[in-house]
């Protein structure tokens, strides 16, 4: 039951980062590895904030606000420096490094007796759910605004978005502000939850994140209920599930990077070979399956 | 006539500064009366797509002035100048977003030149005029509304990258080879389409095209490039008369000319 309850508590507040990262591998196409860079920013600034007394609450906030900022970096070296998306992210990880260092004064900050958000009597899950649900809805309307739908086109078709008059490279630079906005507001609630911030807690999250993303996707289609928000967050629970049994098999934890790999290889895997269960009605692609009368066959 | 694109001493070279350079054009004019439909024919590397690329600014030119309707667009960037033309590219996949539906592709269209905010993207207002725009081309997409664009079929897809180009009225629409990626049946009903589109709205429109059937009867204008040059440009009544074989006497004729330069050059 406890192991249960890690689980999903891991899950959760892993599946906020997983969500951020899911804008850009999915949504905007664009492999943003400050992500590992930012995790551990938002948990620094959480550090910063709660051992000056603020409110936890606020800490979480300006964690996403200093993502956002990264990702506004990430974005700039990529539109206006015109530096590849892959190298731009590794620059910002890297130098984000030493910034959070700098931000912590030290390479781990304990927040034992600290006011967080799971000071109250609330139980932990439930912090964490509400958390989850809250940047879930969010995200969810968001994408289904005007500029959302900019976001979406600009990943499906960026030529489409220039000739609507809008500015492609805006929307890659919010899509990566509200991705590691995301991703950093996730490293908050870890920070707050296990109690301690730690300068390499960023290690790995991009291929984490993508785990969770591609297992989500590879394992259930995607569809009008289980849209791929949802997916990114059942994948992230199941992430970490898989981990947990990798751990109760008896594997080291040393071994957890190691088998992340692995579990990324193996979805992708599955992915490329259709391998999953369709929920909902079957579809294959061809022409007169997709036609839906023979006279709009006809008439092209 | 007002005049509304007016292209001026345009000079344009690939690969500039090595062995492979291509001037393109060479101090090339041109100038569009507004509510022209002007259909543009000529041989593989003649300039006509660099020339729609160049109006559309997506690819930048080494110098000269290109006007429509009295601003100067090469000095603005690209997707501000996008806000006035419209834009239906060779390849179906070129015009519209596939991972999304037809709907979300439409309103996103239907938007053009609004601003993107954090309104719904969908208004349900529309729904049934994109309803009826979509039962006039008659393709049967208007009981497809969510379905991904990425499941219709090409000519399906152009016909409603047409319709998205001009939803907000462009100023200029260009048409590059929209119909050659398709069957014959198919690209003929999309020229319909088009000459439907642009004349009911009375849009000026430029279509590069390699079937000279199509650029003989569409339109009130034919132009006919070759090398970076306009060789001949055929206006009202003249082009009422240009048959098929006319045309290929003209571009016939061009060949003999490059062939004697070539003899001359090489004697």
């Amino acid at each position: 039951m406890d192991i249960l309850i890690n689980v999903l508590e891991g899950g959760f507040i892993f599946s906020i980062a997983s969500m951020g990262v899911y804008i850009t591998y999915k949504i905007l196409d664009f492999p943003d590895l400050s992500v590992d860079g930012t995790f551990p920013l938002g948990a620094a600034v959480t550090a910063l904030c709660l051992m000056k007394g603020i409110n936890p609450l606020l800490a979480c906030v300006m964690s996403f606000a200093a993502g956002a900022i990264g990702g506004m970096v990430t974005g700039i070296l990529h539109v206006k420096l015109k530096i590849t998306n892959l190298l731009s992210g590794i620059l910002v990880m890297t130098g984000l490094y030493s910034i959070n260092l700098r931000i912590m004064g030290k390479s781990n900050v304990p927040l034992f007796g600290k006011d967080t958000i799971f000071s109250g009597n609330i139980m932990s899950l439930a912090v964490i759910l509400i958390f989850a649900v809250i940047s879930k809805i969010l995200l969810d309307l968001f994408l289904n605004t005007k500029l959302g739908f900019m976001l979406k086109a600009v990943g499906d078709n960026e030529e489409l978005v220039t000739s609507l008059a809008v500015d492609t490279d805006k929307i890659k630079v919010l899509g990566l502000m509200i991705s590691n906005g995301l991703v950093a507001m996730s490293g908050s609630i870890m920070a707050q939850y296990q109690g301690f911030s730690d300068v390499g807690m960023g290690a790995g999250t991009v291929v984490m994140a993508l785990a969770a993303i591609i297992m989500g996707n590879s394992i259930f289609k995607e569809g009008s209920i289980l849209n791929g928000t949802t997916l990114t967050i059942i994948g992230a629970l199941i992430y970490k599930a898989s981990v947990a049994l990798a751990l109760k098999l008896g594997l080291p934890p040393t071994d957890l990077k190691l088998i992340t790999s692995i579990i990324v290889v193996i979805a992708l895997l599955l992915n490329n070979k259709k391998f999953n269960f369709k929920i909902g009605k079957k579809s294959s692609l061809g022409g007169e399956n997709i036609a839906s009368n023979r006279k709009s066959m006809e008439s092209i | 006539m007002k005049t509304l694109l007016a292209i001026e001493n345009l000079w344009k070279a690939f690969n500039k500064n090595t062995i492979n350079e291509v001037t393109i054009f060479k101090g090339f004019n041109l100038v569009v009366n507004e509510g022209d439909f002007i259909t543009v024919i000529g041989s593989n590397g003649a300039g006509k797509s660099t020339l729609l690329n160049i109006i559309s600014q997506s690819i930048k030119e080494d110098s000269g002035k290109i006007i429509l309707d009295g601003v100067e667009i090469n000095k603005i960037p690209q997707y501000k100048c996008a806000e006035h033309i419209g834009r239906v590219f060779q390849n179906p996949s070129m015009g519209t977003a596939s991972n999304m539906t037809i709907l979300e592709n439409m309103s996103m269209a239907y938007n053009k030149g609004k601003r993107f905010g954090l309104t719904s993207g969908i208004d349900k207002k529309n729904i049934e005029l994109f309803r009826s725009m979509l039962k006039e081309i008659d393709l049967g997409l208007e009981d497809k509304l969510n379905n991904k664009v990425g499941l219709l079929s090409g000519g399906q897809r152009q016909a409603l990258s047409l319709i998205m180009s001009v939803m907000k009225k462009p100023k200029l629409l260009l048409l590059d080879e929209h119909t050659a990626a398709l069957d014959p049946k198919t690209a003929e009903k999309i020229i319909k389409i088009t000459e439907d589109i642009v004349n009911e709205n009375n849009i000026t429109t430029i279509m590069v095209t390699h079937n000279l059937n199509y650029a003989i009867n569409l339109g009130n204008r034919l132009i006919m490039m070759h090398r970076g040059n306009v060789t001949f440009d055929f206006n009202g009544d003249e082009k009422k008369k240009l048959t098929v074989e006319k045309l290929l006497d003209h571009f016939g004729d061009l060949k003999i000319k490059e062939e004697l330069s070539d003899r001359v050059i090489f004697s």
